[in-house]
């Protein structure tokens, strides 16, 4: 019997696709791919994927902002953007922390992309790992968010603890009270010379 | 004013008006100047400001007395030129003995600031700390005693994005209490005979080409060499921000010293990263050093001839095994000097540039291949960290701590791995 994972509904839904770089499901809040198929085995490729998807969490984190301030209930749909020569095409899973990204080239038929992305959101969501507890998602999508945007990312995590007087250990873990994540929330602005961030505290 | 510099051959050091002075870069200075003031649980600000003020006041104290300046003006001018021919940028004093306003332009800290994180960040908060304590010293040498002035920045050029930045002084009703610098320390007596090097590299003679290079501010107040901006920084002012910023945080949150020391090692690798790749890319080391270079260990003793040329004591790599690993001695650090004269013998290694710049220099040749001329920028720095395997280091003996001089070991380790001595 094959065991069904992520990974294997993205391959079953790509084959064939011509043009097709990379897909990946990726998390909201982060960035991270928790499922990747990439024709490429170039290391500087790999680093231009993760950045494709902190990309894509920042889009449709900036969307749903947008949408919802029209309504509530309202989410972002796909995603288009791209070069003369690429195209990445983004959707969110309904209701969820996940999305889909396909990176091809521009020749790529957009309906045969479409059409596939759909697939995966229906046969991808059961899969999905589950979401966790949303002071620690928080804390760590701040971190996350600061790594990917102040200057010296591999020192982010240290001068974060020395900004927040919290240990390093327990900032990474995300295990913060909410006193703490206001505290790291001001740290990450204040790092970054912002007095916003794109990430919502909880209520 | 490179006539008054004073160099000590034998120890390898350099003094300027009795003050010891050494290079540094704007990528250095701005790391640890960062790590200073991050944490708003202490004064950062606050020790990187009075440190300014305490140093640059015996700097001053001691040149006004060197050239016999008495006169007002004349004593503003010569704070001026020092602080221009530092690479600190360029002062215009517009002051009375009650304080008055000072205008900076091309400072060091806020163009350096902004040429490497202004497209990135927005900054809110001023950033010439030390700019305000020099003129705070500058007026405390020229109208009064150490403490009698009080700066602060009113106008910060990396915040506005304007072309200068704009310090106001005044008179304190009552002297504060400051510590002047301990000068050059507690000095070597004598240098230690360590084993001939084995190398190509003839340390003596690249730091005689050095010495010779006329390194001082140009008409902007800046030092722009090897792609950096260098200044000409008195050593007690890092040894001073560095150690009394540990002494805080040890004693306001003791389980943070560790973070503290890991970011001021760091700026250390930071410095060695960016200075030393960008002199190792130069015409100058080509000319100077290239010759020397017959094999990939050269490089590692070529960097250290390069380091004790910049006022930093007496570096030498005593054992380099290609990709692998470094023994390198110190004898006589700046750090040390500054450490045994102001405090008592060190619990634990406490020299943490050197900590940070000698598997810094390991990291430059064997995992960032300098030799290849790569474009240092931060992308480069970021992604050597991400692909792992880094060098490490430690010191191995600590003059601080009673040892004849100090020893630094570097070695390649994994991500969870600790360095085995």
């Amino acid at each position: 019997m094959t065991i069904r994972t992520l990974v294997s509904v993205v391959e079953q839904h790509i084959a064939g696709l011509p043009g097709l770089i990379a897909a990946l499901v990726g998390r909201v809040t982060d960035g991270v791919a928790v499922a990747r198929v990439a024709y490429t085995n170039d290391v500087q490729e790999e680093i231009s994927l993760e950045q494709l998807g902190n990309y894509a969490a920042d889009l449709i984190q900036a969307n749903n902002r947008l949408c919802q301030s029209a309504s509530p209930d309202q989410e972002a749909d796909y995603l288009l953007a791209g070069t003369s020569g690429l195209r990445v095409v983004i959707k969110a899973f309904p209701q969820s922390p996940y999305f889909v990204l396909f990176l091809t080239r521009s020749t790529t038929d957009l309906r045969a992309i479409s059409e596939r992305v759909k697939a995966i959101l229906i046969d991808g969501k059961p899969l999905l790992p589950p979401v966790q507890d949303t002071t620690t998602s928080t804390a760590q999508a701040l971190i996350s968010y600061a790594k990917r945007y102040a200057p010296d990312p591999n020192f982010v995590a240290l001068r974060l603890s020395l900004k927040t007087g919290l240990d390093r250990n327990r900032l990474e873990k995300g295990t913060l009270s909410r006193q703490e994540l206001r505290i790291l929330y001001k740290a990450v602005a204040d790092l970054l010379g912002r007095e916003r961030l794109p990430i919502a505290m909880p209520v | 004013m490179l006539e008054h510099l004073h160099l000590d051959r034998e120890r390898k050091l350099i003094s300027l008006f009795g003050e010891p002075v050494i290079f540094h870069c704007h990528h250095y200075n701005l790391f640890l100047q960062q790590t200073i003031e991050d944490p708003d649980w202490i004064d950062g600000v606050g020790i990187l400001r009075t440190a300014a003020q305490e140093i640059f006041y015996s700097l001053l104290y001691g040149a006004f007395k060197a050239l016999g300046v008495q006169e007002t003006q004349e004593r503003l001018a010569v704070a001026a030129q020092i602080f221009s021919f530092l690479g600190f940028g360029r002062l215009a004093f517009e002051v009375t003995p009650s304080g008055g306003e000072v205008q900076l332009t091309h400072s060091h800290y806020a163009e350096g600031w902004l040429s490497k994180y202004g497209e990135q960040v927005s900054r809110t908060r001023p950033i010439d700390h030390l700019a305000v304590g020099y003129v705070a010293a500058a007026l405390d040498a020229t109208f009064g005693e150490l403490g009698s002035y009080a700066a602060e920045e009113t106008e910060c050029m990396a915040v506005t994005r304007k072309d200068h930045c704009v310090i106001q002084a005044t008179r304190l009703p009552k002297p504060q209490s400051l510590t002047p610098s301990p000068g050059m320390g507690k000095l070597i007596e004598q240098p230690t005979q360590f084993p001939q090097p084995v190398t190509a590299v003839d340390y003596d003679a690249v730091n005689e080409a050095l010495w010779g290079l006329p390194l001082a501010g140009d008409e902007r107040g800046q030092i722009r060499a090897f792609n950096v901006l260098l200044t000409r920084m008195p050593a007690n002012y890092y040894n001073r921000i560095q150690y009394r910023f540990l002494q805080e945080l040890k004693a306001v949150q003791a389980e943070l010293m560790g973070v503290g020391e890991a970011l001021i090692r760091e700026s250390g690798h930071v410095c060695v990263f960016y200075t030393f790749g960008n002199i190792m890319e130069s015409v100058e080391w080509e000319t100077l050093v290239g010759p020397m270079l017959e094999k990939d260990t050269d490089w590692i003793h070529g960097g250290y001839a390069v380091a004790s040329s910049l006022g930093w004591g007496r570096w030498q790599a005593l054992e380099v095994v290609s990709g692998e690993s470094c023994r390198v001695a110190i004898d006589g650090n700046y750090e040390a000097n500054y450490f045994l004269a102001s405090y008592p013998r060190a619990e634990d290694p406490a020299c943490y540039f050197a900590q940070g710049a000698v598997p810094a220099l390991m990291n430059l040749v064997y995992s960032g291949n300098i030799q290849q001329k790569p474009v240092l920028d931060q992308v480069f720095y970021n992604r050597l960290f991400q692909r792992g395997g880094l060098f490490r280091g430690k010191e191995t003996k600590a003059r601080e701590q009673g040892d004849p001089w100090c020893e630094f070991y570097a070695a390649r380790v994994s991500g969870t791995e600790s360095l085995r001595v």
